[in-house]
């Protein structure tokens, strides 16, 4: 019985200790936390698989089955919102009330615009890697794998402004970026995107 | 008796099923997990027998009516038999930023494979390890309170994460297996029988993000013995560990009991170590070895399995597996097993 008592006041100790640290925020984007944290029990499931509210109402579980603190769960939740399902019945996109929520939150809405490269760092690199050739942190877990953005015959038959609606607006397992970022950071992701598969001069 | 269960589970299936489109837009989620396996016993015998198992069809509903107060449900039915059961229902208060506050019942976060892995459209295998049954007898839910969360450390996006629960306890005989203490009926005990005692336990963890690299501890104890008069102590005890590169994931997770018995203990020990590598997000061979090693020869065992996936899509898998056990049991000398399975989270 000894024993039992010790275990439970141990475990009091510590709840309380982790409970009063309510200081501590998360340190990573959405998208990392997304990549990091989903994989380490299932197959990622695309954003577009549910629309927001769905996510909104799955992310709440979901934080307490991932362990996550509410500001990774928030973070999260407004990357799975971009590129979730939209829906038709009602007119509804997520986007107005991503926005609202992003206003309060730091950790996504940078105050000054980012470059193409702090884009492509915060937002793409989880899935299409460092390099851009689609072999990030989550890219194995994604069904189909993240393009290879090095791919210069796939690319080229892409235009700009085709590939601009692609990352505002994401295509099968991607999200869309529309909701995340300001239109210059979305061009300027499209330009450091466009560059990679262009050979070096 | 049984018609009432039927009746009872069939109304609680169809008021599940009728959910989303009552709730829709009210922040409730109706989702959950289908399987289907073809299982062939005594492969190699002259005896070998083909069994088709409906093993799930479980139903779960989340909702989130109120700000930062949610409630959850799993209804399982299982082996496509009369029983309908809840796997779990608790309502969660999220009002704090590092701790989740649940109460009702709930898997029991001990390790991974009970509380995180066992589903089977999440499991790398068609069904569980050696270890996983009859030592902490997966899936095992309890009543209780339960406290989750978790924090980063430092800026290099690893995370420490805990559970601690304090729930009524496996009930059992002195001297009776783990997994038969499961499910003990509490309406049964009213107005005599077990004391009052609890059964405590957790799990701590440490997530190396970018590394992949995750390890966790996790035990269990309580009294586990249906006396007010007498104390018999269950622990449980622990260690898991999980590496990811690319497609690759590598884990282990071992567990050790202590059990109480009249004029002395039975140690139980089981664990396993599995490999699976994930190919083209589509394609995944897995290998797992498996053993328990209980009181007992005639009770020890140990399998080899050898498994490969098939993604059809992130929500769907067929999972071929066959099986190489090895039992002390003397009259299971050649019981291997091939199961093909059909998964599916909806």
């Amino acid at each position: 019985m000894q024993t039992t008592k010790r275990t439970s006041v141990a475990c009091a100790v510590f709840v309380a200790l982790l409970a009063a640290s309510t200081t501590v925020r998360a340190q990573q984007s959405g998208v990392e936390l997304w990549s990091q944290t989903c994989s380490r029990c299932h197959m990622m499931q695309p954003a577009n698989r549910y629309t927001a509210d769905q996510w909104e109402t799955i992310m709440v579980d979901m934080r307490l089955a991932a362990r996550l603190s509410a500001d990774e769960a928030e973070a999260i939740l407004n990357f799975l919102k971009g590129g979730a399902r939209r829906v038709a019945a009602s007119g509804a996109s997520p986007a107005p009330a991503v926005l609202a929520r992003l206003a309060s939150t730091e950790l996504l809405l940078p105050t000054a615009a980012l470059t193409g490269a702090e884009v492509f760092a915060q937002q793409c690199v989880a899935c299409h890697g460092k390099e851009g050739k689609g072999n990030g942190p989550a890219a194995s877990a994604l069904n189909p794998r993240p393009a290879d953005l090095t791919d210069q015959e796939r690319m080229n038959s892409v235009n700009d402004e085709a590939l601009f609606e692609l990352i505002r607006d994401g295509k099968g397992t991607m999200p869309g970026f529309g909701s995340l970022l300001e239109p210059e950071e979305l061009v300027a992701v499209r330009d450091y995107v466009r560059a990679l598969s262009q050979p070096e001069q | 008796m049984r018609l009432q269960r039927i009746a009872v589970g069939a109304s609680v299936l169809f008021a599940l099923a009728l959910w989303p489109g009552v709730a829709s837009g009210q922040g409730l989620k109706l989702t959950g997990y289908a399987d289907f396996e073809a299982i062939l016993s005594n492969v190699d015998s002259d005896n070998s027998e083909l069994v088709f198992d409906n093993h799930h069809f479980n139903l779960i509903g989340i909702g989130a009516l109120i700000t930062n107060v949610f409630a959850a449900v799993e209804v399982e039915y299982e082996h496509a038999g009369e029983e309908i059961a809840l796997e779990y229902g608790y309502i969660a208060y999220t009002g704090l930023s590092n701790l989740t506050i649940a109460a009702g019942k709930f898997i029991v976060p001990f390790g991974r494979f009970n509380k995180d892995l066992h589903p089977t459209w999440i499991n790398r295998m068609p069904d569980r390890p050696h270890g996983f049954s009859d030592i902490l007898p997966q899936t095992y839910s309890d009543v209780g309170l339960w406290v989750s969360g978790g924090a980063p450390v430092g800026t290099s996006g690893a995370r420490v994460v805990y559970d601690a629960f304090v729930v009524n306890g496996l009930l059992g005989a002195d001297s009776s297996s783990i997994r038969g203490m499961r499910n003990n009926d509490r309406e049964k005990l009213s107005g005599g029988g077990r004391d009052d005692s609890k059964s405590f336990g957790g799990r701590l963890g440490l997530e190396l993000g970018p590394q992949g690299f995750d390890i966790g501890a996790s035990a269990y104890i309580g009294n586990y013995l249906d006396d007010p008069d007498r104390n018999l102590t269950l622990s449980i005890y622990g260690v898991d560990a999980a590496f990811r590169h690319q497609g690759l994931e590598l884990r282990a997770e071992g567990v050790l009991a202590t059990q109480d018995v009249t004029g002395g203990d039975l140690t139980k020990k089981g664990g396993y170590a599995q490999a699976a590598y994930l190919i083209q997000s589509q394609f995944e061979p897995v290998v797992r070895f498996s053993l328990r090693d209980m009181p007992g020869e005639s009770a020890d065992a140990q399998r080899l399995s050898f498994g490969f996936n098939y993604y059809l899509a992130a929500n769907t898998a067929v999972r071929i597996a066959y099986h190489i056990n090895t039992e002390e049991t003397g009259f299971e000398s050649d019981n291997n097993q091939l199961i093909v399975q059909w998964t599916m989270v909806f």
